[in-house]
């Protein structure tokens, strides 16, 4: 066997230019598949953990999907509001630590704005605990500041000091502005790869405020003065919805009970983790499409050596010849096109890893920082492992093919070559 | 002397044919002894390479016995005749006897990868393979190291069929069936090529069928067949 590896290895590479060619195309496959099922489970993770740390949210009553869309994704309408009083009930619950509130209807050039609390700096997390720092600025204070997200910052050019005019309502071409009542940028967040970088974040009495001289959608009369603001009540009246973050993980579940049960107000109480996987499932064909395509080109980079290694019998029929004349078995021949073909998937395969950890440590901090996908160089976890094995697997059986036309050719042709 | 060995070629009864062909072989009765020096005089068409493939075990007849070393090739499993190639018989082609891919010493080693037997008489013999290799091809003229070492395709043709008689003799073998080896070369490297030959082939041993169409080689030989007289079903071309 010995003897037989070393031919082998020997025969490919008096080949090696084809060889290599072929070792480059299954490379490039393997690192495709591979790529994409690490992009596959990162994107996974990513979105699974796109809020964590929040026990519940809560809206006004829905499915917990579309909750989910409008709260944490920005994406479509409330079907009601929540009532203050109601936010304020869960909030002053002995259960609850924190809550954050969350406002939205208006928007600034196509991205959502949303009324908040300083407690949404302070307790949204995403990807797994990570906490939303800031890439300059700080949180906003005063009525008119407000904090955006890294995607409008690096789409608009905004920095810190900027002013900028919220519109109302959520078009993209809405002509109805708070052009009285500008904010100014005082803050711009670290990229997070969650909706955070597409929101312009203000405090909710700012929301109240600009929408104090306003009537069913039209702006009637001045701006209220600095004055008149501060005589004025800026408690909002209802918010979209809130986050929940309870004092014991045991207690979510009352809490969860206590505010769908609650009889002043239909209203949805939803682990954001189950409505994600919910959501994540309706979106998973994509990324099931995605892998079997590279599946595709990894049975096209093993066809490619099927091609190579067959091309080459003809001219190897004396070789094969040779080797029965010294004593060769046609199982030895069957062998040495094996060990070929198992020799150009492995290297094939090994060559695709490598090239996939270089691409990453290349590519991961510009995914990160442009796209706010998290990426790891590193060892193939056991779901790669099993798709390389599958590789490998699919390498030898094509193997198989050249291997049985060269051992039934060899029977046949015994010593000397008939042409 | 002990008892008369057992011939190391034995054809008796010899008949082939492809299936639904006309008989190619059909041998009444033919024997090598050992270290004999046979000249088969064949012309194309009369059953050379379909006799040499019988020889091989790579074919088998329809009826009759082959008996190589005493051991029967015909009625054996393919799995005994390739042993039995790989343990007696050394071949030596007209050209493309080498591997391009490996080294002069190591297409000379080959059979003794494939036959445990021709190894173990190697390694008895010279100590280590490539040693054995080494002082084959020194005495057939090969004896530069660089010359050894260099890829087998590096060399003139006349160079290669000493390579391939040194691969032939390796591991000392009862038989050397030698197809038309000189063919490729000129007069004067024909005859020093065979003089090679005997010397290495009396040197270890082995007889020695050297199956040619050229008469002018006839003289060196002890002993000559012509194969159409031997092959009842030789039909040779119009030369």
């Amino acid at each position: 066997m010995r003897a037989l590896l070393r031919l082998a290895w020997l025969s490919l590479a008096n080949r090696r230019f084809t060889a290599l060619l072929t070792i480059a195309t299954i490379a490039i496959s393997v690192m495709l598949l591979l790529g994409v099922e690490r992009l596959r489970q990162e994107a996974r993770e990513g979105f699974l953990r796109t809020v964590s740390g929040t026990d519940l949210i809560v809206g006004a009553r829905a499915n917990p999907v579309q909750l989910l869309l409008y709260s944490v994704f920005r994406l479509g309408d409330a079907t009601n509001n929540v009532s203050w009083q109601s936010y304020r009930m869960v909030a002053d619950d002995p259960r609850v630590a924190w809550t954050i509130p969350l406002s939205l209807g208006d928007s600034h050039r196509g991205y959502r704005v949303l009324g908040t609390s300083g407690a949404y700096f302070e307790h949204l997390r995403y990807a797994g605990g990570r906490g939303l720092s800031f890439a300059a600025g700080a949180p906003f204070e005063g009525l008119y500041d407000a904090v955006i997200g890294a995607e409008v910052a690096r789409a608009l050019r905004y920095s810190v000091g900027d002013r900028i005019v919220v519109a109302h309502g959520t078009g993209r071409a809405t002509l109805a502005e708070h052009d009285d009542q500008p904010f100014t940028v005082v803050g711009i967040l670290e990229r997070t790869g969650t909706p955070v970088d597409q929101t312009v974040h203000v405090s909710l009495e700012a929301l109240e405020a600009i929408h104090k001289n306003w009537r069913f959608g039209t702006r009637i009369g001045e701006a209220p003065t600095a004055e008149q603001l501060a005589a004025a009540d800026l408690t909002p009246r209802s918010i979209t919805a809130f986050y929940v973050g309870v004092e014991r993980k045991l207690a979510t579940f009352a809490v969860q009970r206590m505010v769908n049960e609650y009889r002043a107000e239909p209203l949805s109480a939803i682990l954001p983790g189950v409505a994600l996987q919910q959501l994540w499932n309706l979106l998973g064909g994509v990324e099931r499409a995605l892998l079997a395509t590279a599946a595709c080109v990894v049975l096209a980079g093993l066809l490619g050596m099927l091609t190579a290694v067959l091309a080459t019998l003809n001219e190897r029929r004396r070789e094969m010849a040779i080797l029965r004349s010294v004593g060769a078995r046609p199982s030895h021949v069957l062998w040495l096109l094996l060990l070929e073909s198992a020799f150009l998937t492995v290297l094939g395969v090994l060559a695709g890893m490598l090239l996939l950890q270089a691409g990453l440590l290349v590519a991961a901090p510009l995914l990160e920082s442009r796209f706010g996908v998290f990426l790891s160089v590193g060892w193939p976890s056991a779901p790669e492992w099993r798709l390389l094995g599958l590789v490998l697997g699919a390498g030898f059986a094509v193997g198989l093919v050249p291997a049985f036309l060269a051992y039934r050719r060899s029977v046949a042709d015994g010593m000397t070559v008939r042409t | 002397m002990t008892a008369t060995p057992p011939p190391v070629l034995r054809l008796d009864g010899l008949r082939f044919a492809w299936p639904g062909g006309p008989p190619l072989i059909d041998i009444g009765g033919f024997e090598v002894g050992a270290g004999e020096r046979v000249f088969l005089h064949g012309p194309s068409g009369c059953g050379k390479s379909t006799l040499l493939n019988l020889v091989a075990g790579t074919l088998a007849p329809q009826a009759g016995r082959i008996e190589v070393a005493g051991e029967a090739v015909s009625g054996a499993s393919e799995r005994v005749r390739d042993r039995l190639r790989a343990d007696h018989v050394g071949f030596v082609f007209q050209m493309f006897n080498l591997l391009p891919y490996l080294s002069v010493v190591d297409n000379v080693v080959l059979p003794c990868r494939f036959s445990a037997r021709r190894r173990q008489r190697a390694l008895a013999r010279d100590g280590s393979l490539e040693a054995g290799a080494k002082r084959l091809l020194a005495a057939l003229g090969l004896g530069d190291a660089a010359l050894q070492a260099r890829a087998a395709t590096g060399l003139s043709v006349g160079q290669q069929q000493r390579v391939a008689a040194a691969r032939a003799l390796i591991g000392a073998p009862e038989l050397v069936m030698a197809d038309e080896p000189t063919s490729a070369l000129d007069h004067d490297a024909r005859e020093g090529f065979l003089q090679l030959l005997f010397a290495e082939c009396a040197q270890a041993g082995s007889a020695l069928v050297f199956v040619s169409h050229d008469h002018t080689l006839r003289p060196l030989f002890e002993r000559h067949q012509d194969l159409r007289a031997l092959n009842r079903a030789a039909r040779p071309e119009a030369a």
